[in-house]
């Protein structure tokens, strides 16, 4: 988004990083919310995904137990403006497994039912129940560009950040106009 | 060069207060629902072989009226073997109609069926086998007593769950082997809650 397209106007606006924030993070604290309220049924889930051993059981309690708090964590720094960059970079690694390993297990469970792919409806483990799987893909997919973008953005204006970034711009100056004062005088 | 330190440090800090809130929050629900023990492995359903070959003994000594079944189950033939979500186990199954002819006897002698619902408490408020004690396997500490209570008089104790792929039971049904709950007392009922409200047989709930 280079030059003075329209585009590139509304980007700098901070607007397009700020929405986005707060609809990821919002996604996010909720997903995060319903698998905190039943860690039994999330480590069924998480299970079933092959991808961590069921001994020693450490791997996958420990997920069952943390992954959650890390999504509801992700979520609240995307709310609240902080530490933007790193909160996108775990949304963005996040999606990155999860996505994968949906689409994966979508297959085993074609290949396991002869279902068609676009019928697949299973829980996914992703805090709301049974979805349809290609739909899921889908939703993940787009995440994962919004967490990119919320990773790799310049124009953060609104949030913490945006504030911690102003104070220390503003101290900044008002040291170099001490300083150029100092110079006068 | 900055900026990626930075961000390393955001996501450390960020995994850092997950993981410290996580593990408080997890230590608070101790001894309540919603508590997983880390150290355990709660998807191990191997029966100890001396437990085997007891009650192998056991139905020697009784003739045919002890063990109904030892051999490996695959109960519901839903999944495939190998795979999470399959039935195989070494418990002894019970249909659907022993369950119901069980059911039936009970009002005669309440004390010899004990009926385990493995669910948790939003499925067990919702609807469950009259009677029936709860006993959730992650809320295992809360909700043990009043089987372990039981278990002494009971002459058949038939564990259920969802049915279907539902697994909770077989595991249910090992832990309680762990507080020396006789084997050959404890009996599966693999269709579970499924296949009892699918034969329109009555229920209780919470209102």
């Amino acid at each position: 988004m280079r030059g003075n397209s329209w585009l590139h106007r509304l980007n700098r606006t901070g607007l397009p990083l700020l929405v986005v924030r707060l609809v990821v993070g919002g996604l996010f604290v909720y997903m995060g919310i319903l698998k905190i309220r039943d860690p039994a049924n999330f480590l069924k889930l998480v299970r079933l995904y092959h991808v961590l051993p069921e001994s020693p059981p450490y791997f996958l309690n420990t997920t069952a137990v943390v992954l959650p708090w890390l999504e509801v964590m992700t979520g609240l720094v995307l709310i609240l403006g902080l530490w933007r960059r790193g909160a996108g970079a775990i949304a963005a690694l996040m999606l990155a497994v999860f996505t994968p390993a949906i689409f994966l297990r979508t297959l085993a469970i074609q290949h396991e039912t002869g279902t068609s792919f676009f019928l697949i409806k299973f829980d996914c483990g992703c805090g709301s129940g049974p979805v349809t799987a290609w739909l899921k893909l889908l939703e993940n997919t787009g995440l994962f560009a919004l967490a990119l973008y919320m990773l790799f953005s310049a124009f953060d204006r609104f949030g913490l950040d945006a504030l911690r970034t102003r104070r220390r711009v503003t101290s900044e100056n008002e040291g170099q106009l001490t300083a150029s004062a100092g110079d006068l005088v | 060069m900055n900026a990626i330190r930075r961000t390393v440090m955001e996501i450390v800090t960020i995994g850092v207060i997950a993981l410290v809130l996580a593990f408080s929050a997890n230590h608070l629900r101790a001894g309540a629902a919603g508590h997983l023990k880390i150290a355990k492995n709660y998807f191990d359903k191997t029966i100890p072989p001396e437990v085997l070959k007891d009650a192998s003994k056991s139905q020697r000594s009784d003739g045919a009226g002890g063990v109904a079944t030892q051999a490996k189950h695959s109960a519901t033939g839903e999944s495939k073997e190998g795979e999470p979500g399959h039935m195989d186990h070494e418990f002894q199954d019970i249909t659907f109609d022993e369950v119901a002819t069980l059911f039936g006897g009970v009002k005669a002698d309440e004390n010899f069926v004990l009926f385990v619902d493995a669910r948790n408490d939003d499925a067990f408020r919702a609807g469950r086998i009259p009677g029936a004690v709860q006993c959730d396997r992650y809320n295992l500490e809360a909700q043990i007593q009043p089987v372990l209570a039981r278990a002494d008089t009971a002459g058949k104790i038939i564990v259920y769950c969802n049915g279907g792929d539902c697994e909770d039971s077989i595991y249910l049904c090992k832990e309680f082997l762990d507080f020396d709950l006789r084997y050959d007392k404890i009996y599966l009922f693999a269709g579970g809650w499924k296949e009892w409200t699918k034969n329109n047989m009555p229920f209780d709930k919470d209102e």
